[in-house]
């Protein structure tokens, strides 16, 4: 995913914004984490409505927040402050029980949130770096990708060092993090410190207990950002490409390491991924909005010429950060907002079966990346 | 005052007689030559009409200093016969200079009296000149300068009423400034009458000016591109640099942070006839190691960490030789200054190879006339500056080494008729500047032409027992870089009885965009944005009633309160849009607020207290942006409370400074208010013909934590020791 960095520069006090540096990366890490739910539904805000018990969880990048909000009553809603330091900037978060891990990005740590109390509970460190993905391979063992120093580490909640220090090195610039088959899929940009393509994106297999690779897989698109586990436990990784020619999806099979296949014209900067229960992958970019594809049937069901997205005055789409169905097929869609042109910040509800937009959900600022859980 | 020149009683004049007599008799050559004479005299409160002990009177140029005793009195002996500039100041006091003819073998008295004021914001409402259109303006003296104990000019207007100070680490970092609310570059500041603002950033570094070269700095608050043209949208901080005098005087400092400074002056003055001829120089060296410790963001970690790469070495040298005569005067200045520096980045991603350096070189005339009611001045000013900044490792992105070199040529004329109470001002200002830079895009403009032409009006008439005094300018400004010729109007009206003033403003403003808004270089998701228009406030209004002076018993008071409301017109401020390219745009903000200041001082006692609150209202206006501007504090104050005894002046002093938003439209994650509480003692000290000016400060005395600016901590508890030697 594309880098930037916004600093307040030495050189004069109004921020002034270098096209050079790790910082930001808008890898939708959301929704890579493996979903567990407790025992009951949890209490207070944390249960939902009484009709509704699913939570929706954004991450507000710009924000420096986590906004919780109730899929029954949209507007009840609780926001973590995650810190003031410009370096946090978090893309992403994954859940395991009721915990939610968010890598802070150029903080180079990971918060751990307690989402019954909404709160911080503590911050994981490396030393340097850029955490962007993050998933849980069980209850308590939490890895966290570290995109400038090309590393995974991984931490247990309870370990009495607040430093990553079990680290296992992988392909260049590592962005996102899935699990699936007692594996830890990570993806991995493969780009170098100028963020120019050094080859394709690169899946690198991790055994979650020994942090040994057990194999790689090269993709078929470059600057591969995102992945997601879909219900036939296949990977599927988007190739974000250049921001000016389309990108694809290449299809891995976690198992083997093998590519299952490439499919092109995925629009162009597809950034974030996530596959309902039924199989439908919704690839979200903030050119374009959201396809939504098929993965049974390989095929587009809505495409490039037609995107699940907001749409502006002239008729475009509104681009799409990220996107994730509840347990009713309803499709969220994360719009990150612009200050110029003036347009809000919002999570976008859209119907499950036709698309038509349905609802809008004010989930404060920056919005990035969004996963719905019941807790 | 009162001048008076008789014989002096008793014996001694007799035998100086005799001994003149003898004298030239043996040497008829001599018969013109010059015998000491003395001068005499009491210094007393305009307020009380008490005497005024331990008074310093002290001829300019060092030839002679006493202090007044107990009764306020005082003699100066041995001066050579002819005319003397003798200044005559006292802690708490407001300085005095006056001129004084020395007979040969004479004594001349010169009773002086001195109103009280705070040392530190010698009044608070000022009448300027009037050609300059301000109906106020805070305004610090070489003696506030001297007693403030600060460094540079951004230290000392930390608690001007209206101002923030935003430094981004310790002493000598980068310093910028804002008033009510404004952003750094809507600030103009100009040294000798010529913008230091950056031709890139439009920004101007007030660490970059050390005090040592200062004569004196004006601040006028509120819109003013009715008289100093573009970038003067929120106020003008007007810096004079050092006149020539006949001084001479050594500082040397030490502090905290591994900081050194030695400053010298060396000055004299000839007077031929009617005329004086004056020379000096300045030489300014200061040194900072400024590594620090600071507490860590909880998001690495907490705990302590070390601040480095935040050396600072700074050289600053300024000449000036001048004429003055009866009716006029012309004054040839030159300087050079240079600063080497580290750029430390911020805390979390630390730069230790970062370096920045700044070379200016400069020069200018200074002229002026009187024909009876017709006066006018001139200034050419001709400015070649050359900034690099580079990183051969930074923390993030591919090693940088960017330059700035411009040159700037700035030529203003003023011409001012006077008829009674009425004057009436035109003038005009042409500047060009070529840049060369490689931090613009290759598109970018490298040269700019600006024109300015501006007149004003102001007439002033007793009635009702009141003073009324009305005010109107106008100016039209141009740029070669287009935009076409934007129109600044500004009004003003004040009406004074007795110590109160009520007076009312409304302007117009503008600051123009950025190069590095228009032309930055671009980058993967960064745009520059060359169709940005200009800032601009177009209803400026001010409202302010002052209280100067006002006796309440023992207790001399004096005030000010001011609101204002002045929004702006696209603000130019940098976001990503929803593709995630980051780029300056324009937005409306509306800003309003209200400012107290007073200072009371009972001079019986030598005490003194005066506090500032300021509320600054800067919000986003639209559906998608909402509440204060980041990093624009609300609310912001401070107090400080002084005494003076016999062993010298103690003071200590409270800043404040609310809670900043860091996120535009979310108050979450808010930076903490701060206060920092200073405290300093200073004293002087006679020997001979040397005076001694010893301070002692600690600032951030409670070594509480603090930061401007996210990730750019200041450094704890810090002291200052400093000794300044002159005659």
């Amino acid at each position: 995913m594309r880098i930037i960095q916004s600093v307040y520069s030495a050189r004069g006090a109004r921020p002034i914004v270098r096209a050079v540096g790790v910082a930001l990366a808008i890898a939708a890490a959301g929704g890579c984490g493996s979903s567990s739910t407790g025992p009951s539904t949890a209490p207070g805000f944390l249960g939902g409505t009484a009709t509704n018990h699913q939570i929706g969880l954004v991450v507000n990048s710009t924000g420096k927040s986590v906004t919780l909000f109730q899929l029954g009553s949209p507007t009840t809603q609780k926001q973590i402050a995650l810190g003031t330091s410009s370096a946090v900037t978090p893309v992403g978060l994954s859940i395991q029980a009721r915990r939610a891990a968010v890598p802070l990005g150029n903080a180079a740590s990971v918060a751990l949130l307690d989402l019954v109390h909404q709160s911080v509970v503590r911050f994981y460190l490396f030393a340097s770096g850029n955490t962007t993905g993050s998933v849980f391979s069980d209850d308590t063992t939490l890895f966290v990708a570290n995109t400038t120093t090309g590393v995974v580490g991984r931490v247990t909640v309870g370990q009495p060092s607040d430093s990553v220090n079990d680290t296992v090195d992988v392909a260049p610039q590592p962005t996102a993090l899935s699990f699936a088959g007692g594996r830890v899929l990570v993806t991995s940009t493969n780009l170098d410190e100028n963020f120019n393509p050094i080859g394709n994106g690169i899946v690198t297999a991790i055994d979650p207990k020994t942090m040994a690779v057990l194999g790689t897989a090269t993709t078929g698109g470059t600057n591969s950002s995102d992945a997601a586990i879909g219900p036939d436990g296949l990977l599927y990784v988007v190739n974000t490409g250049d921001f000016v020619e389309d990108g694809s999806l290449t299809i891995v099979n976690p198992a083997t390491m093998q590519v299952v296949t490439t499919v092109s014209g995925m629009g162009v900067g597809p950034g974030a991924i996530s596959i309902d229960s039924a199989g439908l992958a919704y690839i979200s970019g903030f050119f374009s909005g959201t396809l939504v594809w098929d993965t049974k049937t390989r095929a587009f069901v809505r495409g490039t010429d037609n995107p699940v997205c907001a749409k502006l005055g002239d008729g475009s789409c509104r681009g799409a950060f990220a996107a994730t169905t509840d347990a009713a097929g309803n499709l969220y869609q994360v719009f990150f907002g612009s200050a110029s042109p003036s347009l809000a910040p919002y999570v976008f509800v859209f119907d499950p079966t036709t698309f038509a937009l349905r609802d809008s959900v004010s989930v404060g600022v920056g919005p990035s990346s969004i996963s719905i859980r019941k807790f | 005052m009162r001048t008076s020149t008789h014989r002096p009683p008793r014996l001694r004049p007799l035998l100086a007689w005799v001994a003149l007599g003898t004298w030239a008799a043996l040497v008829p050559h001599a018969a013109v030559a010059q015998v000491p004479g003395e001068l005499h005299g009491r210094v007393t409160s305009t307020v009380t009409a008490a005497p005024i002990p331990d008074a310093i009177v002290e001829t300019l140029g060092g030839q002679a200093s006493s202090r007044s005793d107990a009764d306020g009195v005082f003699v100066l002996r041995g001066l050579e016969p002819r005319s003397y500039t003798v200044r005559v100041r006292a802690l708490g006091y407001i300085k005095r200079d006056l001129t004084v003819a020395i007979e040969n073998g004479r004594s001349t008295a010169a009773d002086v009296s001195l109103a009280p004021a705070p040392h530190r914001l010698s009044g608070v409402t000022v009448k300027a000149a009037r050609d300059t259109q301000a109906t106020s303006a805070i305004v610090y003296d070489r003696d506030a300068i001297e007693s403030s104990g600060r460094r540079d000019v951004g230290e000392l207007l930390r608690t001007t009423p209206g101002v923030v100070i935003t430094q981004a680490g310790g002493p000598g970092s980068e310093t910028t400034v804002s008033i009510r609310g404004s952003s750094a570059n809507e600030v103009l500041v100009l040294v000798d009458g010529v913008p230091v603002n950056s031709a890139i950033t439009g920004e101007a570094d007030l660490s970059r000016i050390p005090l040592e070269s200062v004569e004196r700095i004006t601040v006028r608050a509120g819109s003013q591109s009715a008289r100093y043209g573009s970038r003067a949208l929120a106020g003008v901080i007007e810096i004079e640099t050092r006149r020539a005098d006949a001084e001479q005087s050594i500082l040397v400092r030490a502090a905290a942070l591994g900081e050194r400074e030695i400053s010298a002056t060396v000055g004299d003055d000839q007077h031929v006839g009617t005329r004086r001829t004056t020379e000096s120089i300045t030489a300014d060296y200061r040194g900072i190691r400024g590594d620090f410790s600071y507490p860590q963001p909880a998001v690495r970690g907490g705990g302590t960490a070390q601040r480095l790469n935040s050396e600072v070495h700074s050289g600053d040298v300024l000449g000036t030789t001048g004429i003055e005569g009866d009716h006029g005067s012309v004054r040839v200045r030159g300087s050079w200054s240079d600063l080497s520096r580290g750029l430390a980045g911020s805390i979390v991603q630390p730069s230790m190879t970062g370096h920045e350096t700044n070379s200016r070189l400069s020069g200018g005339v200074d002229a002026s006339h009187q024909w009876r009611w017709l006066s006018w001045t001139g200034n050419a000013d001709l400015t070649r500056e050359r900034a690099t900044f580079v990183d051969t490792a930074p923390p993030f992105g591919t090693s940088y080494d960017d330059s700035v070199t411009a040159t700037g040529l700035t030529v203003t004329t003023t011409a001012t008729a006077t008829r009674g109470s009425s004057a009436l001002s035109l003038g005009g200002e042409a500047r060009t500047l070529n840049i060369e830079s490689t931090m613009l895009a290759p598109g970018a403009p490298h040269s700019q032409r600006l024109l300015g032409a501006f007149g004003s009006v102001h007439t002033s008439y007793l009635a009702l027992g009141l003073r009324f005094d009305g005010d109107a300018a106008m100016r039209v400004d141009g740029s070669s870089l287009g935009g076409g010729a934007v129109v600044s109007p500004r009004v003003a009206a004040s009406v004074s009885r007795g110590v109160v003033t009520t007076s009312v403003s409304l302007g117009s403003a503008f600051a123009p965009p950025t190069l590095a808004d228009q032309f930055f270089q671009e980058g993967v998701l960064v745009r520059a944005n060359p169709v940005l228009r200009p800032e601009r406030t177009k209803g400026d209004l001010e409202v302010r009633v002052a209280v100067h002076d006002a006796d309440v018993g023992p207790i001399v008071l004096s005030g000010a309160a001011a609101a204002y409301r002045s929004n702006i017109d696209g603000m130019i401020l940098w976001f990503p849009d929803f593709r995630f390219i980051w780029s300056p745009s324009n937005f409306d903000v509306h800003r309003s607020g209200w400012e107290v200041s007073a200072q009371a001082a009972m001079p019986s006692t030598g005490i003194d207290v005066q506090g500032t609150v300021n509320s600054t209202a800067v919000d986003y206006t639209g559906s998608v942006l909402s509440g204060q501007v980041v990093y624009r504090p609300r609310t912001t104050g401070s107090a400080a409370a002084g005494i003076k005894t016999r062993v010298g002046r103690f003071e200590i002093s409270d800043r404040y400074v609310g809670e900043r938003r860091t996120v535009a439209a979310s108050s979450l994650n808010m930076l903490a208010p701060y206060w920092l509480t200073d405290a300093r003692w200073a004293t002087s000290l006679t020997q001979g013909r040397w005076i001694f000016d010893i301070s002692v400060g600690f600032d951030n005395l409670f070594n509480r934590p603090a930061a401007m600016l996210v990730d750019y901590p200041f450094p704890g508890r810090t002291w200052t020791v400093s000794i300044r030697a002159r005659r």
